[in-house]
């Protein structure tokens, strides 16, 4: 842009320097030759006599003078008052409103001779030149101000684009859109195309989790029967005679046990995540749950001496105690269960301009940068190694609690192992 | 146990009925609001067990109707719907006990038999509980075993507590999580079991005889 401008103005300057030499050049070329043609005419006594006989020439002017300014010869008969010199030698002046260019030779007895041609044609076309090189450049300086103004504009546009975009990469909420209020351009028209289309990955995104929701749920009533008809079966089992068979019995009940525990945290989640009314939500301490937290599990991290520390301060958060107990209890169990026999987790609770801000970091194996994201969704297990104990809805239940009190989860490196931060 | 069974899925309430008439009590079946209502407030019953949501009348009106005729019959309510705000406003209504659907049947056993019994229970004002040999003081928070004192932390001395209120009871672990804890949640691990190992550590240590005792599939119970 700044190029542009810069460019144009150097163009139209060459325009108006170079054509006002070459206007010029072509006239004083002419003078200069009849200077020549007159000097030599001197040398032979000719130039008076030459002199007169070109004086009739209308276009030309001829000034022959005494070295004390007596006028010896010529058409005109004195010289203006205002005389610019153009280049050694050259003249410019005007005389009865006609623009002349002249040439002037001193010879050596002291005498002087001006040869002049008339360029008012020149002058004129020179000056209509002059006049288009200026608009030529406010012109293009025009189009650099409006250009400079349609580009903050469209960037301004896309940077909200760009922003909203990043943000529902973030959140992963698809129920945000991009803020438009015209669309007559092409960027609003693109916003408002985009804005159509998460709308429509929204509604989708919607249909597969009440697809999976509607899967837990119908399939809850038969699997309670399946479970019913387990145990009446256990029930009727001879124990001491078919131990096999109990045990078998036993292992079938677990595991439907299992599956339904995990329908329930399904619909569980998505029960907290649609939930818009906080009707449940009170003032609760943070230091108090998450103590309680630590107190209910110290005895699993004690199985595998884990050393567990904390430090905190009360702070006092409008929120549900027992979903945020839920989420600390299973922040704190993954912690347990990732950290190594002997290893260390560290929890802290403190108050950060405003905000209260939770931090766990264990010695674990931590994970990858590029799994972090994954952590939270559902049924995903960082990997097979680590046994996937738990059902791999414990952390997307942790998000859905906290998105419900609009806190932010940043996953870290605690070089070795992984630090949870939780800003309210 | 005369219990009274509220309950319109015709295979559940199949399910608790024959259970509870297994384990020696006498349910009485019904699948409809208003008639449950009438059969409640009229019979008479050592306990209720009743669903939510039910054609007619609903649970929690049941509830709150029979409680307005100053009827204190002890109910169990059961309810498909998950969230922590629907079993508070079931407890606030009258409901002695809440139970989510679905349900192992000890689950639901223990808290009947809980239930049923704290009906009859003669309110003693000694603040002292026992249980062959052990001894608890309610009051200045201590225990011992056979004269020998024996230090607790305090939720050790409540689970312990809550395990002997309820002597010759099976007393689950969800229930342990509900009534030590306060918290309504999922704990996903054995993590009661942890708990009561440790408590085992402290309280049989020394003695031969166990004094909490696992019953499989459903929770732990002290016995006399």
């Amino acid at each position: 842009m700044v190029l542009l401008g810069l460019s144009a103005c150097v163009l139209g300057y060459f325009n108006y320097y170079f054509n006002r030499d070459h206007y010029i050049q072509s006239a004083v070329d002419i003078a200069e030759t009849e200077l020549k043609y007159l000097i030599i005419a001197d040398a032979s006594g000719n130039l008076v006599s030459n002199l007169e006989k070109l004086s009739h020439h209308s276009s030309r002017i001829y000034l022959l003078r005494n070295p004390d300014n007596h006028n010896l010869a010529g058409n005109i008969l004195s010289l203006p008052q205002e005389i610019s010199v153009l280049t050694e030698g050259v003249i410019l002046f005007a005389i009865d409103k006609r623009n002349i260019a002249a040439k002037v030779h001193m010879f050596d007895d002291g005498r002087t001779l001006i040869t002049g041609i008339d360029i008012t044609k020149e002058a004129r076309a020179y000056k209509r030149l002059q006049w288009l090189s200026l608009i030529t450049i406010a012109l293009v300086s025009i189009v650099v101000i409006v250009s400079f103004l349609i580009s903050t504009f469209v960037v301004n546009r896309t940077n909200s684009i760009a922003a909203t975009a990043k943000s529902i990469m973030e959140t992963g909420d698809l129920s945000q859109r991009i803020s438009i209020n015209a669309r007559w351009d092409d960027i609003g028209n693109m916003a408002y195309v985009l804005n159509s289309l998460l709308e429509r990955i929204e509604e989708l995104m919607t249909g597969i989790r009440h697809v999976s929701d509607n899967i837990a749920h119908d399939l809850r009533t038969p699997l309670t029967r399946l479970l019913n008809q387990l145990e009446i079966m256990r029930r009727k089992l001879p124990e001491q005679k078919n131990q096999n068979l109990c045990d078998i019995c036993d292992a079938a009940i677990e595991e439907t046990h299992r599956l339904l525990r995990t329908f329930n945290a399904l619909l569980r989640i998505t029960g907290i995540e649609t939930r818009q009314q906080r009707f449940s939500f009170q003032s609760v301490d943070l230091h108090t749950i998450i103590r309680d937290v630590i107190e209910l599990y110290e005895p699993l991290a004690e199985d595998k001496s884990i050393t567990l520390t904390y430090q905190g301060d009360h702070i006092t958060l409008t929120g549900d105690r027992d979903l945020l107990f839920q989420a600390f209890a299973n922040i704190l169990s993954n912690a347990i269960e990732y950290t190594p026999c002997g290893g260390k987790v560290g929890l802290q609770l403190k108050s950060k301009g405003g905000h209260a801000n939770f931090l766990i970091s264990d010695n674990g194996p931590g994970i990858k940068e590029s799994d972090r994201e994954k952590v939270f969704d559902r049924f995903y297990q960082s990997d097979a190694s680590r046994g996937g104990k738990g059902n791999g809805l414990g952390l997307s239940l942790v998000k859905a609690i906290i998105n419900l009190h609009e806190g932010k989860i940043t996953l870290g490196d605690a070089n070795p192992g992984l630090t949870f931060e939780i800003i309210f | 146990m005369r219990i009274l069974c509220i309950e319109d899925d015709d295979q559940v309430l199949d399910y608790i009925v024959r259970s509870l008439d297994e384990q020696g009590h006498h349910a009485e079946r019904c699948s409809e609001g208003t008639e449950g209502f009438r059969k409640a407030s009229s019979e008479n019953y050592d306990l209720a067990i009743i669903d939510r949501m039910l054609p007619g009348m609903d649970g929690i009106s049941i509830i709150k109707n029979l409680r307005a005729l100053g009827n204190q019959l002890p109910v169990l309510i059961l309810s498909a719907l998950g969230e922590v705000d629907d079993k508070v406003s079931g407890l606030r209504a009258g409901g002695d006990d809440y139970l989510i659907k679905p349900f192992a049947f000890e689950e639901l056993l223990a808290r009947v038999e809980v239930l049923g019994r704290r009906a009859n229970v003669i309110i003693d004002n000694s603040h002292h509980l026992t249980a062959s040999g052990l001894d608890l003081d309610l009051i200045e928070r201590r225990v011992s075993r056979d004269g020998i004192n024996i230090d607790l932390l305090t939720r050790e001395f409540r689970l312990l507590e809550q395990l002997m209120r309820h002597k010759g009871q099976v007393v689950t672990r969800a229930m342990l999580l509900e009534s030590v804890w306060d918290y309504n949640f999922d704990p996903q691990t054995n993590l009661i079991d942890v708990h009561i190992s440790r408590l085992r550590g402290k309280i049989d240590k020394g003695f031969e005889r166990q004094i909490i005792k696992t019953v499989r599939g459903a929770g732990y119970i002290v016995e006399d």
